[in-house]
């Protein structure tokens, strides 16, 4: 068995696949419209698998949504995440996951900037400039075997994100 | 005889016919008579002592054969011995051999069939046979031939023992063939249970240990259904059949669980598993310390639960076993020697419980202690008094949670060992649980953790979980401390405003009712309806305290109430409830009392769901009271405004009526019904419950055109109760006929839509189930459909009445379906003919979906409708042709309609059905959606992803045409894409990537991926996240991505 570079993490609780956004009448409603917002990016971005472990970057506080800033009007994003040690080797992956992610899963008027969260990392600088930098996203993506592991990160990226039912009393159909 | 002989033996390969003729006639001739089995030894003579061994074969087969075939009553002892003799002294000609062997597989199956002639046979096949050297059908003969020798001889082999077991192993040795080792699996556990391997043992055991693990995968089209999963039960069976094997078994195995395949860690685990009581506690002490650094690999780094779990369970037996052990006194006693390293590793990891090793030791002390009595007294005392000073000590809440999880862990320990409050225990009273020591320390421990104002919810959670685990073990709380913990159970639900809280402590009074009722029904359930409105000023003051709404408190009253004597608690303070708001409030604010009643209503429906016996009870009491309740408010002379007289109210009661007569058995529903047509059909108040006749009182008149709408509007109960009915239960009229068209009548004569409905529905259900023995057919063939007919055409009568008409025309139409009645079909013909009428027609295609959609209240098989075995596909097939014909044939407004009715059939279908017969109906599906309406297009979308799904070639075939129409139904600009189109649409791609092979969508991905970039900013968040998960499946798509 391989070693680990961080063997034994600390667990957080996960929602558990369920969106914690409140479902509201709105929501069905087809001309109210939904701006996107910080939960959204969240929901998008929490139940991708760290490298090391089964578990998902939320389990592992690496992403949270009070870390997320947007704004749909100014098309800006900013994603701090949090590795779970100072000297992961991960953080690049890390970052790289969740940068290929919001590409594919946002319209491309956004400008998303990711970023560790300042005094998290031992090369937190080094890791922001290799994150933002377009061209050397696109050349690590360019590496078969990367887009592999990034790939199957991301496998598991669409499991969250499901509306919370609310409770409405009994129910019961005729 | 002679010449059937020749022909078959000269027949050549290419008259094989012939042969099997003659055979046939040979072994049909010998069955009936067996004197001439002499006959055909003598005429077979020759052949059989032929220089050609082909030749001689082939006359060999046929002696099998015919031996294999006839009548073996017939046949003498002395026969049968010289048959064997004979068979057994031609084994050495080689050629023969596996004809011989059928032989006297046929032979070993006479009743003649001796011990002597067995034990002859047998030595003769081990002599001078090399079973490795024959082919798979011959050595299958060999396996059988020893199964039947085992089965039937066992004591006659028993003289030779040893030979026996040796030679059985040589010819064992080698074989590959997974049939024949399916075989020989059994025998080898027959042979060590019977004989005395004694000698052989390590032999036996190489022979057999030689196929661990299995890696056998059946070819794709395996005729003969062997799985790797039965070879390896089978060897399993083998390897754990002795206790002798052990010594040899154990150092493979444990070598095979450090193997870097998974099946193979995961056979050996349950191997070791499966052998681990049969082997013993003194075999299994030696490689104690192996076995848990073996297995605690697969925990603490488990690659899968299914792994983790299998390890988790092996080491539960193995302690299991070893706490059976004698123990040797103290230290040295096997099971605590075992546990010792397990304890001190897993306290290890304890140390920081917030970690990610802590969960899996938790369940490692969990399995152990779940063993037995001893390994959990064991652990308990070793390990709790540490983890109770830990918490004491810990600040941080994340630790204490993790701690509570593991104390967690042996709440259910105990509760698998020890036994479940509430349930038979074969234990004796003083089997108890070691946990008892500390139960005030637990009690304490988990109240104080549920009631910490701590915010983080996490750890109030698990004192939740640790009280009602504590209240599941069996003679562990007293009824204080359980009332205690409802207590607290019952305030998280009543005032903590954490919805996972909430559902937790729930769940638990849901679990406990069933176990302890008395204690639910006290505590619980008094508390709950106290907090529940009398009036309205009570709903009012509701939204300034924070108190929880009266619906949330009813759904927590259908999770915990259903028990029979709590719902026997429920049913008279809701219906008190109900009265009380009805005298307060106003007949407007229906909300409250239709989740009362719909409380009873979902209480019901799970009652019948578990069959209880206290359901049909409820037909005397609760619902002619409910019904009472009703009808008095439609009686009163001004017919104010009453609550009772709402349309939704009467949907829930009416619910609540179905439920409970479905339950009940004729007899009783003969005398309910005949009531109900007393008080609905003759007006008779006197038998009304609860209600008392006031001056100034209407009569009651709800089945009449022309009566008061409040009183029509029940009619809904009436048809309920007609939908109930049993097909033996009668109605009490004099003249079905008559009473049914009386109703056809009031149903086009009334304005009022929910009478109409109503009676719609009682006369479909009338002609539906009194048909027996078409005694209505004419009535409905010449009067009913003739008059609908003729008001449905009337151009000069009144758009409501052709309407109503229309309604029930369809009514009737498809009760006729459901039961295959000719003239069902005719009446949907005639259906399709009105989609050209103006106005009718949409509502006639709309019809399609009443007519074979399932209705989820009337004419259902709950509510004994005679449904007629393949009534949708006969439907389909009668439809269809018509359907595609029409469409056709008409006009553009017209074709719209016949769409519409596609769609509604086609969504009904069986999917098989709909799979064989849509390949011709694609060129219309596609036309559906360009049709401005969004009700079809998403309907035909989401035919076209069960398409998709379960029959990709088809939909590879028009990928052509429908990915770009596709694409474009995702598009917001469009306003007839609503979003459940661009949502339907979006799904439907999503699906195609699952589905259909790459080579097939590869033209259309960078399309697709570009194109569904303008759905990332739809406008609504739902079809966005459609679009999301439909980008990533093509993004995965070959793993590569193109616009990245």
């Amino acid at each position: 068995m391989t070693t680990l570079i961080n063997q034994n993490p600390v667990i957080y609780e996960a929602s558990a696949g369920h969106s914690t956004r409140e479902w509201r009448e709105d929501d069905e409603n087809e001309d109210q419209e939904d701006p996107i917002d910080a939960q959204e990016i969240f929901d998008l971005i929490r139940s991708i698998s760290d490298p090391e472990h089964p578990l998902s970057l939320e389990q592992l506080n690496v992403t949270q949504r009070d870390h997320i800033q947007v704004s749909d009007e100014n098309n800006s994003i900013l994603v701090e995440f949090t590795p779970t040690i100072p000297h992961c080797s991960m953080a690049t992956l890390i970052g790289l996951c969740i940068r290929v992610r919001l590409l594919r899963c946002l319209p491309s008027r956004f400008k998303v900037d990711i970023s560790v969260r300042k005094g998290t990392h031992q090369s937190e600088h080094a890791v922001n400039k290799q994150l933002n930098d377009k061209e050397r996203v696109a050349a690590a993506l360019e590496n078969s075997h990367l887009l592999e592991v990034v790939n199957q990160c991301l496998a598991t990226a669409t499991s969250g994100g499901v509306v919370a039912n609310i409770v409405k009393g009994p129910t019961a159909v005729n | 005889m002679d010449r059937l002989i020749s022909t078959y033996i000269l027949a050549q390969t290419d008259s094989q016919q012939q042969a099997d003729a003659a055979i046939q006639d040979i072994v049909r001739d010998v069955g009936t008579n067996p004197a001439k089995l002499l006959m055909l030894v003598q005429g077979l003579g020759e052949y059989l002592t032929s220089d050609e061994a082909f030749v001689r074969s082939k006359a060999t087969a046929l002696l099998s054969t015919t031996l294999a075939t006839l009548d073996q009553s017939k046949i003498n002892a002395s026969a049968v011995t010289v048959l064997v003799e004979f068979f057994c002294d031609r084994l050495t000609d080689q050629a023969c051999v596996p004809e011989l062997l059928k032989g006297l597989l046929a032979l070993s199956t006479f009743d003649k069939f001796t011990g002597v002639d067995c034990v002859k046979a047998v030595k003769a096949i081990l002599a001078l046979v090399n079973v490795q050297t024959y082919q798979q059908t011959a050595r299958h003969y060999v396996f059988l031939f020893f199964e039947s020798a085992i089965k039937n001889y066992t004591q006659s082999l028993r003289s030779m023992s040893a030979d026996f077991v040796f030679g059985f192993i040589q010819c064992l040795d080698g074989e590959k063939d997974p049939r024949n080792l399916m075989l020989a699996f059994t025998l080898i556990k027959h042979i060590i249970q019977e004989f005395d391997i004694a000698q052989h043992v390590e032999d036996l055991f190489e022979v057999t240990f030689c196929y661990f693990p299995i890696t056998f995968r059946p070819p794709p089209d395996d005729p003969y259904g062997i799985t790797s999963e039965h070879l390896k039960i089978g060897l399993r069976d083998c390897l754990s059949a002795t206790p002798y094997f052990a010594k040899f078994a154990l150092p493979l195995l444990l070598e095979k669980l450090s193997s870097s395949s998974g099946s193979a860690k995961k056979d050996s685990m349950e191997t070791i598993a499966a052998c681990a009581p049969v082997y013993g506690s003194s075999a299994l002490t030696p490689y104690a310390e192996e076995l848990w650094s073996g297995l605690q690999n697969e925990i603490f780094h488990a690659t899968g639960d299914e792994l983790e779990q299998v390890a988790l369970n092996t080491l539960q037996v193995i302690t299991t076993e070893l706490s059976m052990g004698v123990s040797m006194g103290g230290t040295n006693d096997p099971v605590e020697k075992f546990l010792r390293p397990i304890i001190t590793d897993c306290m290890t990891q304890l140390q920081k419980p917030e970690l990610k090793l802590a969960k899996p030791s938790g369940k490692i002390l969990k399995a152990c202690a779940m063993a037995s009595d001893p390994a959990c007294t064991a652990i308990t005392l070793a390990t709790i008094p540490t983890l109770l000073s830990q918490y004491t000590t810990s600040e941080q809440s994340t630790r204490k949670k993790a701690l509570l999880d593991v104390l967690l862990d042996f709440l259910e320990a105990s509760r698998v060992l020890y036994g479940t409050a509430g349930q038979p225990t074969e234990h004796d009273s003083d089997f108890v649980t070691p946990l008892l020591t500390f139960k005030d320390r637990f009690f304490e421990l988990f109240t104080n953790a549920l009631l910490s104002s701590n915010e983080y919810n996490a750890l109030r959670l698990a004192g939740v979980k640790g009280l009602h685990g504590m209240i599941l073990l069996r003679e562990f709380l007293s009824e204080t401390e359980i009332s205690y913990a409802v207590q607290y159970f019952v305030r998280i639900v009543l005032e903590d405003p954490d919805s996972e809280l909430q559902e937790t402590a729930l769940e638990s009074l849901a679990s406990l009712a069933l176990i302890m009722p008395g204690v639910v029904r006290s505590m619980a359930l008094p508390a709950f309806f106290e907090m529940l409105p009398t009036t309205q000023n009570d709903m009012e003051v509701d939204t300034v305290v924070q108190r929880k709404s009266p619906e949330y408190i009813l759904n927590a009253v259908t999770k915990i109430g259903m028990e029979p004597t709590l719902f026997a608690d429920v049913v008279p303070q809701v219906l008190e409830k109900i009265d009380q708001v009805s005298a307060d409030f106003n007949g407007s604010s229906t909300t409250y009392p239709i989740a009362l009643l719909t409380t009873l209503l979902v209480l019901l429906r799970s009652k019948a769901e578990r069959k209880h016996a206290d359901l049909p009870q409820y037909l005397s009491n609760l619902v002619p009271q409910l019904i009472g309740k009703c009808i008095a408010p439609t009686l009163t002379q001004d017919d104010a405004d009453h609550i009772m007289k709402n349309a939704e109210i009467l949907e829930v009661v009416a619910g609540i009526t179905r439920v409970v007569m479905v339950h009940v058995e004729t007899a009783a529903q003969n005398e309910f019904v005949k009531s109900i047509f007393n008080i609905f059909v003759h007006g008779d108040l006197a038998i009304v419950p609860a209600y008392q006749a006031n001056a100034g009182d209407v009569a009651f008149s709800p089945l009449s055109a022309i009566g008061r709408v409040s009183q029509q509007n029940t009619a809904t109960l009436f048809s309920t109760v007609i939908d109930g009915c049993r097909q033996q239960t009668t109605l009490p009229v004099e003249n079905l006929q008559q009473f049914t068209g009386s109703l056809v009548e009031v149903a086009i004569k009334t304005a009022n839509v929910t009478q109409r409905t109503a009676l719609s529905k009682a006369v479909a259900t009338i002609l539906n189930k009194y048909n027996k023995a078409n005694v209505l057919e004419s009535f409905i063939g010449q009067t009913l459909i003739p008059e609908l007919h003729l008001i449905i055409r009337q151009e000069q009568a009144s758009f409501e009445a052709r309407e109503a008409a229309l309604i029930m025309y369809t009514w009737i139409t498809k009760a006729l379906v459901l039961s295959t009645n000719s003239l069902g079909y005719d009446m949907t013909g005639e259906l399709m003919n009105i989609f050209a009428v103006p106005r009718l027609g949409k509502i006639a295609a709309d019809g399609f979906n009443l007519v074979i959609g399932e209705q989820r209240d009337v004419l259902t098989k709950e509510t004994f409708a005679v449904l007629r075995l393949l009534y949708k596909q006969r439907f389909f097939n009668y439809c269809i042709p018509v359907l595609v014909k029409g469409f056709e044939s008409s006009k553009d407004e017209v074709r719209h309609n016949f769409l519409i009715a596609l769609s509604h059939v086609l969504r009904n279908i069986p999917k098989q059905v709909l799979l064989t017969e849509l390949p011709p109906l694609l060129p219309m599906l596609v036309h559906s959606l360009s049709f401005p309406d969004p009700e079809l297009k998403s309907s035909t979308i989401e035919t076209f992803q069960i398409i998709t799904k379960d029959a990709p070639g088809l939909m590879a075939d028009h990928l052509s045409t429908l990915t770009p129409l596709l694409i474009s139904l995702t598009s917001a600009q469009d306003p007839a894409n609503t979003m459940k189109v661009r949502m339907a649409a979006l799904k439907c791609l999503g699906a195609q990537p699952k589905s259909l092979p790459f080579t097939a969508l590869r033209p259309y991905k960078s399309q697709v991926l570009k194109e569904l970039e303008k759905s990332l900013d739809d406008r609504k968040r739902l079809v966005r996240r459609e679009a999301v998960e439909c980008r990533s499946q093509w993004f995965t798509l070959n793993g590569s991505i193109a616009s990245a």
